[in-house]
């Protein structure tokens, strides 16, 4: 049958197939009854449904990939993992969104260019450490459109209009330069941020004589794919290579959205741009599908860039 | 890979723009399909499902502009594609799939292009990450009564229809060829055609056959040109090839991107 095939090749998930790893989570041994006394249930993730229909199994991967098991005493979790091009919000989902328009309850921000645009509601948006939300008209932030937001995705539902997003602490909020010295409290909120995001890689030159001759520097907001936005944001792991190798030649900043955008900050003008050409030229020749992880690829287009 | 020559040359995501995308080329008729599918988009309000995605398909033809053809194609797609997309994942959506036809020996021959569309598409379907209930594979059937001549066919293309343990063995009906995946020459011999959608499970997804010029067309019990158990052996021969090694030649062509 081919139902087995799977077990052949373990790697790779098509859909409808069945999953015999999961069958222990499932059904858990009845051999040491102490330690059943609270059922496990198992958490399904994304690329992952339940079908009565399906004859073998209740559980129905519904997207290609390989299987994600975390055995975890307490919570045990499977999902499929796959990098489709397309961004699919989940939920808790770090993002970079611009602000479209200001209604009288929300913010309207594009998510991605090709959704229908996602909402922050004021009451969602929280501007300082005791919690007031944007709520009252008073404390309520003058985001200018086209505003980058840092924001967290709170509500996904398919049934609902429009992706409902959160700024649920001052780490999140709206991203701007630090050479902007205006008085606006975003910008105390952005320093914190960054540093959360990207201590790794500023190598600790962004000092304060740095900061005196920023004044012409703009970021720069990068779209770059699914996969690259996997690999910079696990920094210590899979985009280990590429970031140490450009933070060797130059520091910079950089907040990293899931839907596949990076805002990225450094010294200088020049600098913003070579860090922006090594991660563009990077994800346009697919380094991460390399074998080594884009190790060698990686360096050949950070000496290119930079300079040896 | 395996170099078999039964084994069709796909690459996938060629279109960098795309959601998901996937050039085909099938191995004996040299029939080139490239296919996108981009999803789920917003929908035009009169499309609209309120449970359910839209599921568009667009074929492009090779020359000329799209016509009857292209429509009857489309829609032979959409039915197979409906069975297999779990539509109820992205209500009010639009799942477009756009296939074009690069390269074609005929290209006014349904048959000859419905299977390398079909099996282009679920490989787009699967790269853009589109909930699928399960994966199928289409394999072209042609039934000759004689074996091809003067076609140069490829090793393990052609097989006899086995009719197990009958007394007619000897009989002209047993001398039944199948060409799997025939090209244009193989098929104008033909004396029927058949084109099977299995999907992994073995359930059937689309049966396309049809009777050829050259065959022994109406001399059947049920009058359309082929019998009926041969053709029950037939879908079972297909069942297997899309079952066993379709689904192979899926995972094999999926096994090269890394996922993360």
């Amino acid at each position: 049958m081919a139902t087995t095939m799977s077990l052949d090749s373990p790697e790779i998930v098509l859909p409808g197939d069945y999953l015999p790893q999961l069958s222990p989570l499932l059904n858990p041994p009845q051999t040491d009854p102490e330690t059943n006394t609270k059922p496990r249930s198992l958490r399904l993730g994304p690329g992952l449904t339940l079908s009565p229909s399906t004859p073998s199994t209740p559980i129905l991967p519904y997207r290609y990939g390989t299987l994600n098991l975390l055995t975890h005493i307490k919570r045990p979790t499977a999902s499929i993992l796959s990098t489709p091009r397309h961004y699919h919000p989940s939920t808790n989902d770090p993002v970079l969104v611009t602000l479209l328009r200001t209604t009288a309850e929300q913010f309207i921000v594009q998510l991605t260019p090709y959704t229908p645009p996602a909402i922050i509601p004021f009451e969602n948006y929280i501007i300082n450490n005791a919690g007031t939300t944007a709520s009252a008209r008073k404390s309520r932030p003058n985001l200018p459109i086209g505003a980058t937001i840092y924001a967290r995705v709170s509500v996904v539902h398919k049934h609902l209009e429009a992706v409902e997003l959160s700024v649920p602490d001052l780490n999140y909020g709206e991203v701007i330069s630090q050479k902007n010295t205006s008085t606006t409290p975003s910008n105390q909120k952005n320093s914190n941020k960054k540093e959360s995001q990207s201590t790794s890689v500023s190598s600790g030159t962004t000092g304060a004589a740095s900061l005196a001759n920023r004044a012409e520097v703009t970021p720069y907001i990068l779209s770059i794919s699914q996969p690259m936005t996997k690999l910079l944001s696990a920094e210590e792991t899979l985009g280990k290579p590429l970031l140490s190798a450009v933070a060797a030649k130059v520091p910079f900043e950089m907040i990293v959205g899931r839907n596949g955008r990076v805002w990225i900050d450094a010294a200088t003008q020049k600098e913003v741009i070579k860090v922006v050409r090594c991660f563009k030229e990077f994800d346009e020749a697919e380094a991460w599908n390399d074998e080594d992880g884009g190790l060698v690829k990686g360096r050949e287009i950070v000496g290119k860039v930079c300079g040896k | 890979m395996t170099s078999s020559p039964l084994v069709p040359e796909i690459s996938l995501n060629p279109l960098p723009q795309s959601d998901g995308s996937c050039q085909y080329t099938c191995p004996t008729s040299r029939t080139t399909i490239l296919t996108s599918v981009n999803g789920p988009l917003e929908v035009r309000p009169k499309d609209e499902l309120p449970n359910h995605a839209t599921i568009e398909v667009i074929v492009k033809p090779g020359i000329g502009v799209a016509g009857v053809r292209e429509t009857r194609l489309s829609s032979l797609i959409h039915s197979t594609l409906k069975s297999l997309i779990l539509t109820n994942h992205h209500p009010r959506t639009l799942i477009q799939v756009v296939a074009q036809i690069v390269q074609a020996e005929d290209h006014t021959s349904l048959p000859l292009l419905l299977t390398p569309l079909l099996n282009c598409t679920i490989l787009s379907l699967l790269i853009a990450g589109i909930p699928m209930r399960t994966v199928g594979w289409s394999v072209h059937l042609a039934v000759l009564q004689h074996p091809p001549k003067t076609v140069k066919t490829a090793e393990g293309q052609v097989f006899r229809l086995g009719r197990g343990g009958e007394d007619e063995m000897e009989t002209e009906e047993s001398e039944q060829i199948v060409v799997r995946n025939p090209n244009g020459e193989i098929l104008g011999q033909a004396e029927s055609s058949h084109t099977v959608t299995f999907s992994k499970e073995g359930e059937v997804l689309l049966i396309e056959s049809m009777e050829c010029s050259q065959g022994s067309g109406g001399q059947s019990a049920d009058g359309q040109g082929w019998d009926i158990s041969d053709f029950l052996r037939l879908a079972e021969e297909g069942k297997r090839i899309c079952c066993e090694e379709g689904v192979e030649i899926i995972r094999e062509a999926l096994a090269d991107r890394k996922v993360f």
